[in-house]
C-alpha cells in the first residue's frame, strides 16, 4: 500500500528525526522497564524471605497477646514471678524450668470459633512458649528483695548468699504443633531442609540457627523442660518463619508446660489470597481480644537494605521512570512539531494536489506512531539490558524480620519475670537473611512497555497533526511574490 | 471522474468575460481577495471579472504584487474570494466545502509549482503516485499510472530516482507527471520554468503546449516572463489586483 511505503520513506531517509525520537523514547521506556524489573525483583526479594511464612498458604496468624500494665507482671505469664523464696533455702541447690508466654492461652476448642469464621479455609493450632531453665544456689537475700517486680533482676548487692553467676539461666523457645496438619501450622513439612517432619511424641525438629548455635544434628537430642527428644529433621531459619528453637508435638508441650487442652495461636489459611484483610477483620471481631497477624503485617516488619532499596526503587526509581517518560514524549513531540514546521511546503502540497484533511494528518500521526514502536523495541531491548546487568551484578540485600505477635518476648529486655536479664535472650527476637536481587521483565511488562512508547509516539502525532491540519494548502504557494 | 465542464470545444468571439457561458470552465463576477482585517488589510485582487473557457492556454502576467498568485490559488480552489463569484463549471468554489475542494483538486486540477514541491523522501515516481493514491488504486496500477505519465513526459527508466537525484528539469517533468497522473481538465502551473535555465524552461514550455494540444485541457500558467507570456494564445495582465488588459490571438490554441 502506498501510504505504508510513504511512512518507511519518511521514516528510512529522515534517519537524524527518526534516531532521535526513537532513542528519547527508548530510553525513557528503558528506564521503566529497568524499574519495574528491579521493582518486581525486590519483590521477590520479599517473597523470598517471607515465603517460611506465607509459602505454606499461612496467610494469618491468631494470638491473643495479654494486657501488660506498666511495671507490673502479666497476670497469665506462665506460672508468675520467680520469687527467691520458692526455690528454697539459701544455700541449697535448685533446678527448675519456667514456662513463660506474653500470649494468653486459650482452650484449643476455640479454634472452632475462628474456623467457623466465613472465608476461613483451614486452621492449625499451636503453642509457643519460651522455657527457661533456671539452676544454680539459693542465694542469701534481704526481705525487701525476696519478691522483685517482674522484670526487674535483683542486682548483686542485694543478693549476698552467693555472687550472682550462681544462678545458670538459659531459655529456649520451643512450640508445640498440632502435627495432625503438615501442610498448615508454625511448623510444615515443607520447611524441613534435613531429616523429617515430626512423627511422634518423642520427636524434635530444631531450627538451622539453633541447630548451628547449638551444634545439633539429625539423630541427636535435645533436652525440653527436663526432658530429651530426638531431633528428628532441621527446619529452615529464614527470616519469617515463626523463630522457634525447637519443635514438637503439641500434646507433649502441653503436659510439659502444665498447660493441657490450652494453645495460645491458631494458623489460619484464607480461602482465597485477597480475602485476607476482611477475614482477619471478621476473624478478631468473632474472637474478642485476637489479634491477627497477616502476611502483609510481617511485610511491614522486615527491615534492612532490602527495604531501603524497595523505598529507593518504589519512590526515586517510579519518579525518575516516570521524569524520564514526560522527557522523552516531549521531545518526541517537539521533534514531531518542529518537523511539521519543516514540512510546510510539503504538507502543504499534499493538500494542494487533494490529500483531504485527515489522510495529512493520519501521514504525519502515522510516523510518530511507527516511531514510537521503534522506540518501543529498543526500549525494551534497553531495559532487558539493564534488568540482566542488575541480575549479573549479583546485589546482596539483607533483611530482618521482627518477631510476629504471639512470640514469647516479653517486656524488660526478654528476661522472665523475676530473674535478672540473661545473656542471649534476644537471639531469638529477630531473624536475619540475605538474598541476591534479580530483576526480572515479564512480557506483560515488555508490552506495557512498547504500548508506553507507541502512546508517546501517537501524542506527538496528534499534536503534531493538529498543526498540519491547521496548514493551509495555500502555504505550498506561498513562496511567491 | 468529477467533470465540471461541457465540452471543450472554443468559441471563436472571445473577451476577457467569455462570450459563451456554457464554453467557460471559469468564471469571475468581480472576485475579490482581501487579506487580514482593519487598518492592516491587504486587497489582492479588486472587482476582477474574468472568463476562461474550457481548452484554453491562458497566460497571466504580472509584476510581482500585481495579485496574479493569488487569482491562481483562487483559481486552484487553495483558497476563497472575500466577495464576487468564482465558478468552475457548475460549482460556485466560494461556497464549496474543504472536502468538495479537495475533491476538485484530487480530480479536476493539476498542480506545477515553481519550486516543484516534489517530496524529497519520494522517489520519481513514488511522487506521481502521491497524487492518485488518494483515489484508491491498488499498488499495481497506481505503479502502471505512475510510470505511463513519467513515460509521457520523457523520463521512463527514472522512476526510482529520488528528487535529489535529478536535475531541476527532470524535477519539473516529474512534477507535470504528477500534475496530470490523474487526468485533469485544468492544470494551473505557477511560474514553472521560474527556477530553471531558459534552455531547460523552454523544453519545460515545449511539453506543456504539447500537452495541452494533445489533451485539450485547460492551462493558467502564472509569469512574469514576456516571453512566456508572447508564445501564448491568451495573455491577462493583472496590475494592483485588477486586470489591467489582455491580448489574444483569435482561434489560436486547441487542435
Amino acid at each position: 500500500m502506498f501510504y505504508f511505503r510513504y511512512l518507511g520513506a519518511e521514516l528510512r531517509r529522515r534517519k537524524g528525526r527518526t534516531v532521535l525520537t526513537a532513542t528519547c523514547l527508548a530510553l525513557g521506556v528503558g528506564l521503566v522497564v529497568a524499574v519495574t524489573a528491579l521493582s518486581a525483583g525486590l519483590d521477590e526479594a520479599q517473597s523470598e524471605v517471607l515465603e517460611p511464612l506465607t509459602g505454606v498458604g499461612t496467610e494469618m496468624s491468631v494470638s491473643r497477646p495479654m494486657e501488660i500494665e506498666q511495671g507490673g507482671a502479666p497476670p497469665d505469664a506462665g506460672g508468675g514471678p520467680i520469687g527467691l523464696d520458692d526455690l528454697g533455702r539459701a544455700g541449697e541447690k535448685f533446678d527448675t524450668y519456667r514456662y513463660v508466654s506474653t500470649d494468653t492461652s486459650f482452650p484449643a476448642a476455640k479454634r472452632k470459633r475462628v474456623a467457623a469464621v466465613d472465608g476461613v479455609d483451614a486452621t492449625a493450632v499451636g503453642l509457643t512458649l519460651s522455657v527457661a531453665h533456671v539452676s544454680g544456689v539459693v542465694p542469701e537475700q534481704s526481705a525487701s528483695a525476696s519478691s522483685p517486680a517482674a522484670g526487674a533482676p535483683p542486682t548483686g548487692s542485694s543478693a549476698s548468699g552467693g555472687p550472682p553467676d550462681s544462678i545458670n539461666f538459659d531459655t529456649t523457645i520451643v512450640s508445640g504443633v498440632d502435627t495432625s496438619n503438615p501442610d498448615l501450622g508454625l511448623l510444615t513439612a515443607s520447611q524441613i531442609t534435613d531429616g523429617s517432619y515430626i512423627a511422634g511424641t518423642g520427636d524434635a525438629v530444631v531450627s538451622q540457627s539453633y541447630a548451628t548455635q547449638e551444634d545439633l544434628a539429625v539423630g541427636d537430642t535435645v533436652e525440653v523442660g527436663g526432658k530429651d527428644f530426638d531431633v528428628v529433621g532441621i527446619s529452615s531459619g529464614a527470616v519469617g518463619g515463626q523463630p522457634s528453637d525447637v519443635y514438637v508435638e503439641l500434646g507433649r508441650l502441653q503436659k510439659l508446660a502444665d498447660l493441657e487442652g490450652r494453645v495460645n495461636s491458631v494458623e489460619v489459611r484464607a480461602s482465597s489470597a485477597g480475602e485476607v484483610g476482611a477475614v482477619s477483620g471478621r476473624i478478631e471481631s468473632a474472637f474478642p481480644g485476637s489479634e491477627v497477624t497477616t502476611s502483609s503485617d510481617l511485610a511491614d516488619q522486615v527491615s534492612g537494605s532490602l527495604v531501603d532499596a524497595k523505598n529507593l526503587s518504589g519512590k526515586l526509581g517510579t519518579a525518575l521512570a516516570v521524569v524520564a517518560l514526560i522527557g522523552a514524549f516531549g521531545i518526541t513531540t517537539l521533534v514531531t512539531l518542529s518537523s511539521v514546521a519543516k514540512r510546510t511546503r510539503e504538507l502543504g502540497t499534499l493538500k494542494a494536489i487533494g490529500w483531504r484533511q485527515w489522510l495529512v494528518v493520519r501521514q504525519v500521526a502515522g510516523e510518530s506512531v511507527l516511531q514510537g514502536l521503534i522506540g518501543g523495541l529498543l526500549g525494551v531491548a534497553v531495559g532487558l539490558a539493564a534488568a540482566a546487568a542488575i541480575g549479573a551484578a549479583g546485589i546482596s540485600l539483607d533483611a530482618s524480620l521482627a518477631p510476629a505477635s504471639g512470640m514469647p518476648s516479653p517486656p524488660g529486655g526478654g528476661a522472665p519475670p523475676g530473674i535478672g536479664g540473661p545473656p542471649g535472650a534476644d537471639a531469638a527476637a529477630s531473624v536475619a537473611s540475605t538474598v541476591t536481587l534479580g530483576a526480572p521483565v515479564s512480557p506483560g511488562v515488555a508490552l506495557t512497555a512498547i504500548c508506553l512508547a507507541v502512546a508517546g509516539g501517537l501524542i506527538a502525532g496528534v499534536f503534531g497533526g493538529m498543526r498540519a491540519a491547521r496548514l493551509r494548502p495555500a502555504e505550498a504557494l506561498r513562496s511567491l511574490g | 471522474m468529477t467533470s465540471v465542464t461541457s465540452g471543450t470545444d472554443t468559441n471563436g468571439k472571445r473577451d476577457t468575460m467569455s462570450g459563451n457561458e456554457n464554453d467557460s470552465i471559469y468564471r469571475l463576477d468581480s472576485v475579490t481577495k482581501v487579506y487580514g482585517s482593519g487598518a492592516t488589510a491587504v486587497t489582492a485582487l479588486e472587482g476582477v471579472d474574468l472568463g476562461i473557457a474550457s481548452g484554453e492556454l491562458v497566460a497571466i502576467v504580472g509584476s510581482s504584487g500585481s495579485g496574479k498568485s493569488t487569482l491562481l490559488q483562487l483559481l486552484g480552489g487553495l483558497d476563497r474570494p472575500s466577495a464576487g463569484r468564482l465558478a468552475l463549471g457548475g460549482l460556485e468554489l466560494g461556497r464549496a466545502g474543504d472536502a468538495d475542494l479537495a475533491a476538485i483538486r484530487l480530480r479536476t486540477i493539476g498542480f506545477v509549482f515553481q519550486q516543484f514541491n516534489l517530496i524529497p523522501t519520494l522517489t520519481a515516481g513514488e511522487n506521481v503516485e502521491v497524487a492518485a493514491a488518494p483515489l484508491g488504486f491498488d499498488g499495481a496500477t497506481l505503479r502502471d499510472r505512475a510510470a505511463a505519465m513519467l513515460d509521457r513526459v520523457g523520463l521512463a527508466g527514472r522512476a526510482g530516482h529520488l528528487p535529489s537525484e535529478l536535475s531541476g528539469g527532470e524535477q519539473q517533468r516529474v512534477a507535470i507527471a504528477r500534475a496530470l497522473v490523474n487526468e485533469p481538465e485544468v492544470l494551473l502551473a505557477d511560474e514553472p520554468t521560474g527556477n530553471l535555465d531558459s534552455a531547460t524552461g523552454e523544453q519545460i514550455l515545449g511539453l506543456l503546449r504539447e500537452l495541452w494540444r494533445e489533451s485539450g485541457m485547460t492551462i493558467v500558467l502564472v509569469t512574469h516572463d514576456p516571453a512566456i507570456a508572447a508564445d501564448s494564445p491568451r495573455v491577462i495582465r493583472l496590475a494592483d489586483g485588477r486586470i489591467a488588459g489582455e491580448d489574444r490571438e483569435p482561434l489560436a490554441g486547441v487542435g
